[in-house]
C-alpha cells in the first residue's frame, strides 16, 4: 500500500476532517479517530439513517467517511483527556483537526504548544475561515464558506435568495486540499527535517475556486452574478446551462461554433440555424438568450435526456443528461471501472460506497474496512498500545475521560 | 526577510494539460517550486489562450490576443513555455528526451490522443522507468462512456450533483458558473501525483494514474446515494435546507441585493437568536423549541427570520450573532472578494507584473504551510518564453540544431 508507514491521528468532526483522513486509511495509512466520549463525531447524528431512525452506529454519512480508521474516545476537555492524547501523538506523522481554533489553544493542542515536543508532527487544521484573520473566531458550516467563498453569489435564480453549494461540498474541497496539502509537507519533511503547521480554510479555497473562473467574466465587461439555469452572458459565446428535454434537464456547452453547428446539425438543421442571428453567439449570450432557449426547447423536447446524449456522444459536442445522484449507482461507466464497492453493515445491511476517483497502475486498493463503533478501539490502542493499565481504564471510564 | 525552502524545488513537471483541471494540477506544484514546464504548440494552442483580449478600465487591451488572458495567466503563472509539435516524429523524439529528465507528466487530453502518437505511458515508462503520469479525463481512460466530452459543469449533471441545485420543491437550476468538477479534479489529480512520488521515493517505482472527473464528482455525492439505498428516497433541489439544523438558510438584508448566510445548530443557539430578535411572537411556537420542530416549519421560520434581516445591514447582523456563537457570514459579491477584510488579511490574492499587462491580481496558494509555504512568483510565461532554456540548457541542443527544429515548424 502506497502510504503504509504512515500514522495519522484525527480530531474531527462531520466532514472535511474525516474525509481528508479517510483518503489516507483508503491507501493504506493507520488512521486513529479521537471522539468526544458522549456522542462521538456530530456526522454520527447526521444521517441518512436507515427508517429515518437516528443511531450513532447507522448513520450514512459517518458510515462512508470514516471506514477503515480506528475509533478511540477521549475527552480533550479534561487534563488527563489531553495527556493520554499526547501519547498518541508520539509515533504520529500526522495531525489532522477541524476543531475551532480557540478550544484548541485553551487546551494547550494547538501546532505552537506541540511542536516543541513532536517536533516531526504535521498538524493540519481545516477551519471554515482559517486559523488567523479577523473572523478566526467566527463559527461557520458549509453554507457560510459558499457566502464568504463567492460561490453563492452565482448560484440561484436573480430575483430570489442565492444558494449554498448542496451536499455540504465545500466541506469536501476542505477535507481534499488539506490531504494535498499534507502530502507537500511530508515532501518538504525530508528537506528541513521536521514537521509544521499547515492551516486550511474552506472559504479561502472556495475563494481561489471562483476567483479564478471568474477571470473569464470580469474582464470581459461581463458581470458575474447568479442567472438561473444559465451561466450570466454565457461566460462569451452561447448556449451553456440546463435545458429541458422530453424528460428532464440536460446541460449544453456548446460556446465554440464548431460545436453549436453540431448540435444544430444533429437537431436535423432547423430553418433558423442560418439565419446570422443565431451565429453570433455573443449576442445571443448577453441580448437573446431567452429567445435562443424557447427555439432550442422546441427542439429538444422530442428527445429524452438519453437520447440527447447518445446523439452528442455520435456528433462529439459536450452535452450531459441532468442526472439523480442515486443512478450513477447503476451506471455502467462506474460499474466497468468498480468505482463503488459493497460493505456489510452490521444492523443496516449491504451498502454501496464510493471509492477514490482514480486508480494507479499495479495497485489495488485496500478493501473497504469495518467502519468503527464509538470506541472500539480504545482497549486495543490505549491499553495495548500506550500502556495505560486496566485499573487505571476503569476510572478513565468512570470520569467520563475515556 | 528569511526566505523559506521550497518543497518542491528539485522535481521537474511536464504540464501538457488544457484549459482548467490539467493547468491547474501542474500549478500546484509550480507554486511549492516545481519546476513546471508547459508544453504547446501554435497549431494546438491550450484554448483558454483563445478567449480574446480582455477589457481593462473600459479599453480593450491592444496586442497579440493569445498572450493577454488573465484566465490563462491565472491558472499558468509560474510555469516555464515550450512549444513543441507533438504530431512531428522528431517532436515525439524530443519529447521523450525531455522525459527521460523529468519526474512527472500531466495530461488531460481525451483518452487514448497520447496513445495514438506512441506517447502512452507503456513506450515513456520504457524511457523513464519511475516515470509518474497523470492522465485526467471526463470519464476515465476506459469504459462505455470514456469518449465523453465534457466541461465542468457538464460532468457534474453525469454524476447529479447538478440536480441538488434549486429551490425546494422546484426545478433543478444548477450551478452552471461555479465550476466546481475542475477545481476538484484538479486536487484530487495533485493528491494522487504527490502519494505517487511518496511512493516513488520509497520503492524506486512508478506510477501511472489514471483520474476520472466523473467520479471525483460521485465520490462526495455519497449522502444521496445512501438515502436513496437506505430509504429509497430520491433527493431533488435542495434549496439552503440542512438536514440536522434550522433556521439554515441565506436571507435578505437591507439594501439591493444583499444577503447574509444564518445557521442555527443547537437549540441553545436558537433560543439566543429569539432573544436577539427581540423575541417576536411568531418565534414563540413551543415546538420550535426543539430541532424536530424546527425542521417541520422550516418555511415558516425563514420567513420570520428573513422579515427581520431584511431590515438590517448584513456586517450589522454578522457580529451580532457570531458575539454570541451563531454561525453567520455575508454573501459576498465579486467586488468584496478583493476587499473583504478578512481575505484581505488572508492574501487571497497576490499581484504579478505581467510584461503585457502590467500589475495582475491572480489567486494565491490557497494553502498555509508555515514552513514551506507556496507563492505567486512569477507571472504566466509568453508562448515560447523557455523554448532556448529548455533546447539548449536542459536537452543540449545547439544553437543550429534549435534554428532547423524551428524552420521545419517542430519548434512554433
Amino acid at each position: 500500500m502506497m502510504l503504509s508507514d504512515l500514522r495519522v491521528i484525527e480530531y474531527g468532526e462531520f466532514i472535511s476532517a474525516p474525509y481528508c483522513s479517510r483518503l489516507f486509511a483508503d491507501l493504506g495509512a493507520k488512521v486513529i479517530k479521537v471522539e468526544p466520549p458522549d456522542r462521538g463525531d456530530m456526522a454520527r447524528l447526521y444521517g441518512p439513517f436507515p427508517g429515518d431512525l437516528p443511531h450513532l452506529e447507522k448513520s450514512g454519512l459517518f458510515i462512508f467517511l470514516n471506514t477503515g480508521k480506528q475509533s478511540v474516545t477521549l475527552n480533550l476537555k479534561n487534563a488527563e483527556g489531553c495527556k493520554i492524547f499526547g501519547g498518541l501523538l508520539e509515533e504520529a506523522d500526522i495531525f489532522i483537526t477541524n476543531a475551532f481554533p480557540t478550544f484548541m489553544e485553551q487546551s494547550q493542542l494547538d501546532y505552537f504548544s506541540l511542536s516543541k515536543a513532536y517536533h516531526k508532527l504535521i498538524y493540519c487544521a481545516i477551519t471554515p475561515f482559517g486559523w488567523v484573520g479577523p473572523y478566526r473566531e467566527y463559527r461557520g458550516f458549509n453554507i457560510h464558506a459558499c457566502a464568504l467563498g463567492g460561490a453563492s453569489w452565482v448560484i440561484g435564480d436573480p430575483a430570489r435568495e442565492p444558494l449554498q453549494v448542496p451536499l455540504n461540498q465545500c466541506d469536501f474541497q476542505g477535507g481534499i486540499n488539506a490531504a494535498a496539502a499534507i502530502l507537500v509537507a511530508l515532501q518538504a519533511r525530508k528537506k528541513i527535517g521536521r514537521g509544521q503547521f499547515i492551516d486550511i480554510s474552506v472559504s479561502d479555497i472556495i475563494a481561489t475556486y471562483t476567483g479564478s473562473n471568474s477571470m473569464s467574466y470580469l474582464f470581459y465587461g461581463l458581470n458575474w452574478q447568479r442567472d438561473g439555469r444559465r451561466a450570466w452572458g454565457s461566460g462569451g459565446p452561447y448556449p451553456y446551462g440546463l435545458f429541458a428535454c422530453k424528460d428532464g434537464y440536460v446541460c449544453i456547452i456548446a460556446r465554440t461554433k464548431r460545436d453549436w453547428n453540431r448540435l444544430l446539425d444533429a437537431l436535423g438543421h432547423p430553418d433558423w440555424a442560418d439565419n446570422p442571428r443565431y451565429q453570433d453567439q455573443i449576442a445571443m449570450a448577453r441580448e437573446y438568450p431567452e429567445e435562443v432557449d424557447a427555439l432550442l426547447e422546441s427542439l429538444l423536447k422530442h428527445y429524452t435526456k438519453n437520447e440527447l446524449f447518445q446523439m452528442a456522444r455520435k456528433w462529439g459536442f459536450p452535452l450531459s443528461p441532468v442526472k439523480e445522484v442515486h443512478e450513477s449507482l447503476e451506471d455502467p461507466q462506474l460499474k466497468q471501472r468498480k468505482f463503488f464497492e459493497f460493505m456489510e453493515i452490521p444492523e443496516v445491511g449491504k451498502l454501496c460506497l464510493p471509492r477514490l476517483p482514480f486508480q494507479l497502475s499495479n495497485m489495488s486498493l485496500k478493501p473497504l474496512h469495518a467502519v468503527p463503533r464509538l470506541g472500539e478501539h480504545n482497549e486495543m490502542i490505549l491499553v495495548e498500545e500506550l500502556g495505560i493499565s486496566k485499573e487505571n481504564m476503569k476510572e478513565l471510564k468512570e470520569k467520563g475521560i475515556v | 526577510m528569511e526566505t523559506k525552502p521550497l518543497p518542491l524545488e528539485g522535481l521537474r513537471v511536464i504540464d501538457l494539460g488544457w484549459v482548467w483541471s490539467g493547468p491547474m494540477v501542474a500549478y500546484i506544484f509550480a507554486d511549492f517550486g516545481a519546476e513546471v514546464i508547459k508544453l504547446e504548440h501554435s497549431e494546438r494552442l491550450d484554448n483558454s489562450r483563445l478567449r480574446g483580449s480582455p477589457i481593462i478600465d473600459g479599453k480593450r487591451v491592444q496586442g497579440e490576443s493569445i498572450e493577454l488572458g488573465p484566465y490563462y495567466h491565472n491558472v499558468n503563472r509560474n510555469k516555464l513555455s515550450v512549444r513543441l509539435n507533438l504530431k512531428h516524429p522528431k517532436g515525439r523524439e524530443l519529447f521523450k528526451e525531455l522525459v527521460k529528465v523529468s519526474d512527472v507528466i500531466i495530461e488531460n487530453f481525451t483518452p487514448d490522443a497520447l496513445k495514438k502518437l506512441g506517447l502512452g505511458y507503456e513506450s515513456l515508462r520504457d524511457v523513464k522507468p519511475d516515470l509518474i503520469m497523470l492522465s485526467l479525463s471526463t470519464a476515465g481512460q476506459e469504459g462505455p462512456i470514456s469518449d465523453m466530452r465534457g466541461y465542468a459543469p457538464v460532468i457534474s449533471s453525469y454524476s447529479g450533483l447538478e440536480s441538488l441545485v434549486g429551490y425546494e420543491g422546484e426545478l433543478p437550476i444548477g450551478m452552471m458558473t461555479f465550476g466546481l468538477s475542475d477545481p476538484n479534479a484538479a486536487n484530487h489529480g495533485f493528491f494522487a501525483a504527490m502519494v505517487a512520488l511518496y511512493y516513488r521515493d520509497r520503492t524506486g517505482k512508478g506510477v501511472y494514474i489514471d483520474m476520472s472527473q466523473l467520479e471525483a464528482s460521485c465520490a462526495m455525492s455519497a449522502e444521496a446515494m445512501l438515502e436513496y439505498q437506505m430509504n429509497g428516497r430520491i433527493m431533488g433541489p435542495q434549496g439552503n435546507r440542512h438536514r440536522i439544523q434550522s433556521p439554515h438558510g441565506i436571507y435578505p438584508c437591507n439594501g439591493e441585493d444583499r444577503w447574509v448566510a444564518i445557521s442555527i445548530d443547537s437549540d441553545e443557539n436558537w433560543r439566543r437568536l429569539v432573544e436577539i430578535m427581540g423575541n417576536p411572537d411568531w418565534a414563540k411556537d413551543p415546538t420550535y423549541q426543539e430541532l424536530k420542530g424546527r425542521l417541520v416549519q422550516r418555511k415558516k421560520i425563514d420567513r420570520g427570520l428573513g422579515e427581520w434581516t431584511s431590515q438590517r445591514e448584513r456586517e450589522e447582523i454578522v457580529k451580532t450573532l457570531q458575539a454570541q456563537g451563531i454561525a453567520a457570514m455575508m454573501v459576498s459579491t465579486v467586488e468584496e472578494q478583493y476587499t473583504d477584510i478578512h481575505l484581505q488579511h488572508r492574501g487571497i490574492r497576490q499581484e504579478v507584473i505581467h510584461p503585457l499587462l502590467g500589475r495582475e491580481l491572480l489567486t494565491s496558494t490557497p494553502w498555509n504551510l508555515s514552513e514551506t509555504p507556496g507563492a505567486v512568483r512569477k507571472s504566466a510565461p509568453l508562448l515560447g518564453e523557455h523554448d532556448e532554456y529548455v533546447y539548449s540548457s536542459i536537452l543540449g541542443l545547439s544553437f543550429n540544431d534549435i534554428e532547423k527544429l524551428k524552420e521545419e515548424k517542430i519548434i512554433y
